[in-house]
Formats: structure tokens, sequence, C-alpha cells
């Protein structure tokens, strides 16, 4: 399979389209999760698809193979993404924490408890807890949460230093913790 | 190891990248730690309650759709022929023509004075015009959307690709209000190309009022391209 992907990048770099179609269609769906997690919208995850391969075809040249192709476009799509989110940052308020939903403090193994509105209420804080991340915050947390990548992966993707990348994560999981302990019941 | 473990080298160890011999065995002789980290991992579990919508099964051939057109190859101007209908794709030349007509005469100020203004003029009228079309062919085909059975799937996804075109030139040239129209436009096209139309987007159509909107919009861009030209 990585032969197949080597060749693909091969023939996609002496112009052919067929080959790079291969990398698309293996990519485009785990470029979209990513552009979705780092966005939160799927407008925008669409356009980081489109605008991903379309930089990664310009720039295929420059792939040097020392990091997997999945890993360079990962970079690609995260660098996008947040562009798009200091883009974003700048055109709209940030949403206050204050403005968040009061809600009722509530365990989630206390007996009665509606798990409908419970869940509801996690996803909500949990939503806005992360559109409160940093750029930096959330691109670390998302690749280690979500897709795995490690810390040495997601500072070459992201261009870190292995402590910023470990204190973006630590950060970002600070804020999880202060948003949605509220709503989880006592931390311990 | 008697010094209680610090919450990053719980984070570390959640995620397997702690020095583990300084880890697991303080956990597993310190209840306090213990809770501390059943109370982060109740956290962590609870992250992953953010989904992400699937795209479709013709998500892949969708990308590469979409992708292929703008592909820098020689053989460009055949496959988006193919892949826009003709009269978008008259739109859309005049799009790129009006933009290399732009380019040029931003670039090319030793022509006589009034040239760089008149070729201004021209490209600015060739958007109007193509966008005024656009919102036209939109109410109409929001309108089939809202009102018919069978949704034209294939003009929405057409008119989806159109609107991104348009999107950009708009913004490029600085037609703010006519960018962000667009934007939400294509908000709900994006929405409506994956999934099949259903009872509940068919009234969220009429509620919100796009269709209206976009007989607005080509009325306000009409009686613009009146007055200004």
């Amino acid at each position: 399979m990585q032969e197949t992907e080597a060749a693909a990048i091969a023939r996609a770099r002496t112009g052919d389209g067929e080959a790079f179609r291969l990398l698309v269609e293996k990519h485009s769906r785990s470029v979209f999760r990513l552009g979705f997690r780092l966005t939160g919208n799927q407008h925008d995850a669409e356009d980081v698809v489109q605008e991903t391969f379309l930089r990664a075809y310009r720039m295929l040249d420059r792939y040097d193979g020392r990091a997997s192709f999945h890993t360079w476009i990962y970079r690609i799509a995260s660098n996008y993404s947040l562009d798009l989110l200091r883009g974003r940052k700048r055109m709209e308020q940030r949403k206050d924490e204050d403005q968040l939903p009061v809600v009722e403090t509530v365990a989630a193994d206390e007996p009665g408890v509606d798990r409908l509105v419970y869940s509801t209420q996690v996803r909500e804080r949990l939503t806005a807890a992360m559109e409160d991340l940093s750029e930096q915050e959330r691109a670390a947390f998302v690749l280690r949460h979500y897709e795995g990548l490690s810390i040495d992966q997601i500072g070459e993707t992201l261009g870190l230093a292995d402590s910023a990348t470990k204190n973006s994560i630590f950060r970002a999981v600070q804020k999880l913790r202060r948003a949605l302990e509220p709503v989880m019941g006592a931390a311990r | 190891m008697n010094q209680h473990v610090t919450e990053q080298q719980l984070i570390l160890h959640y995620y397997g990248e702690a020095r583990e011999e300084d880890v697991a065995p303080h956990l597993e002789g310190c209840e306090a730690c213990r809770g501390q980290y059943r109370a982060l991992q109740r956290v962590l579990n609870a992250a992953d309650a953010l989904t992400v919508p699937e795209p479709g099964a013709q998500f892949e051939a969708a990308v590469w759709r979409r992708l292929e057109a703008s592909l820098p190859k020689p053989a460009l101007a055949e496959r988006l022929r193919g892949w826009l209908g003709w009269q978008q794709w008259a739109a859309a030349t005049a799009m790129a023509g009006m933009l290399v007509v732009a380019f040029y005469a931003g670039r090319h100020s030793q022509q006589p004075e009034l040239e760089p203004m008149r070729q201004g003029a021209v490209a600015s009228r060739m958007l109007l015009s193509a966008v005024g079309n656009h919102f036209d062919r939109s109410q109409m085909i929001l309108a089939e959307l809202a009102n018919e059975p069978e949704a034209p799937m294939d003009e929405v996804r057409d008119l989806l690709d159109a609107n991104r075109l348009y999107r950009a030139s708009a913004g490029q040239a600085g037609e703010l209000a006519i960018a962000e129209t667009l934007d939400e436009l294509e908000r709900l096209l994006v929405e409506v190309a994956h999934q099949t139309p259903n009872e509940e987007l068919r009234q969220r159509i009429l509620d919100q009022g796009i269709i209206l909107k976009m007989r607005l919009a080509g009325a306000q861009v009409r009686e613009r391209e009146k007055i200004e030209y």
C-alpha cells in the first residue's frame, strides 16, 4: 500500500492527474474530518479539503518524503484551517464564556437524571469550550485527541517544539476541564 | 516515587505519552491521584461526544470533480466545459476575463489615463451582470427545491460550484455585500448537496426567506448596473 502511494506521488509530480486523484481519494475524508474538528463547521471543512489538495498539488515538488504523505497533507490542512480561524476571529466577536447557558450541576450517575439533557449540556459546553481555545491549542488538542498523532508528529505538523506542543495540549485540556466539570459533577 | 503526579503527567499518561515508570506505579498505590485521573478521564472521554458528520458515499468523487477543474492543466478548459452547463461556463469565463482585465488595468498604468478606469468599469459591470444571472438562477432552483418532490440535485451541485467562483470573485473585487449573500447561499447549498432534501429542509428554505433574498439581491444588482453604467 505504501509503495502504491509512493508511486502515485512520483507520477503525480510529473503531472499525472489520475495519480493525484488516487491521493485525493485516499486522504480527502480524513482531511474533511480534521477540517471539521478545527473549524467547527461543514462549510469551512469543505473549503479546507479543496484548498489543501490544491496547495498540495502546487507544492508536490517540495514534498521530500521525510514525513509521511498523510502528515504532510495534515500540515497543509492544519495551516489553512488556522488561517481560516484567525480570519474568522478578526471578523467575529468572540463568544463570551458568560454567555454560556446557566445549567444546574448534575452528576452523570445520579439517579433520575435525564441523560439526554445531560449529554446536550455536555455537548454545548464542549462546543463552546473548543471555540474558546486559541488556534494553536485547538489544533494541538484536535491532532492529539481526535487524530491520534503523537507529540512529535504534532510538533512537526504545526512547526512547534515538543515543549510548546505539550503546553498547548495541557492548556486545552485545562480549559475543557473548567468548562465541563461543572456539568459533570464534582471532579473528585 | 512518593510525590503525587502532576496534571500534566496524567494528561500524557492518558495519551500514552508519559514516562510510564513515573506514573503507572504511583497510580497503583495512590488513591488521591487515581481520583484525579478518573476525573480527567471523564472529561476527555466526554470530548468524544463531538462528532463529525460523515460525508456521503460520493464525497471523494465530488472533491475530485471540483478540484480537477482548479488544477493547472492544459485541458482545463475542456474539462470545465463539461463540468458546468454552457450558461455557467459563459458566466465563469466572463468572470475569469474580468479578473484578467482588472489585473492588467491595475498593472499596466502606462496606458492612456482613461483606459484603466474604463477597463475597471467593464470588469465591475461584468461581475454585476454574471452575479445577477446567478441570483436569478439560484432563486429558481431554490423555489424548485422548496416546492417540488424531485430535487434537482445535479443543478444544485453545479450551482454550488459556480457559487464558489462568484463568491471568490466578489470578495476579490471588494464587493463585500455580494460576497456575504453568496456565502449565505453557499452554506445552504453545501447542506442540500449532502442530503436528499426532506420536509424539514424545505420548510427551512421557506422560513429563512432565502428565495426572497435572492430575488432582492438580483434586483439590487440590476439596479446598480443601470445606475452605475
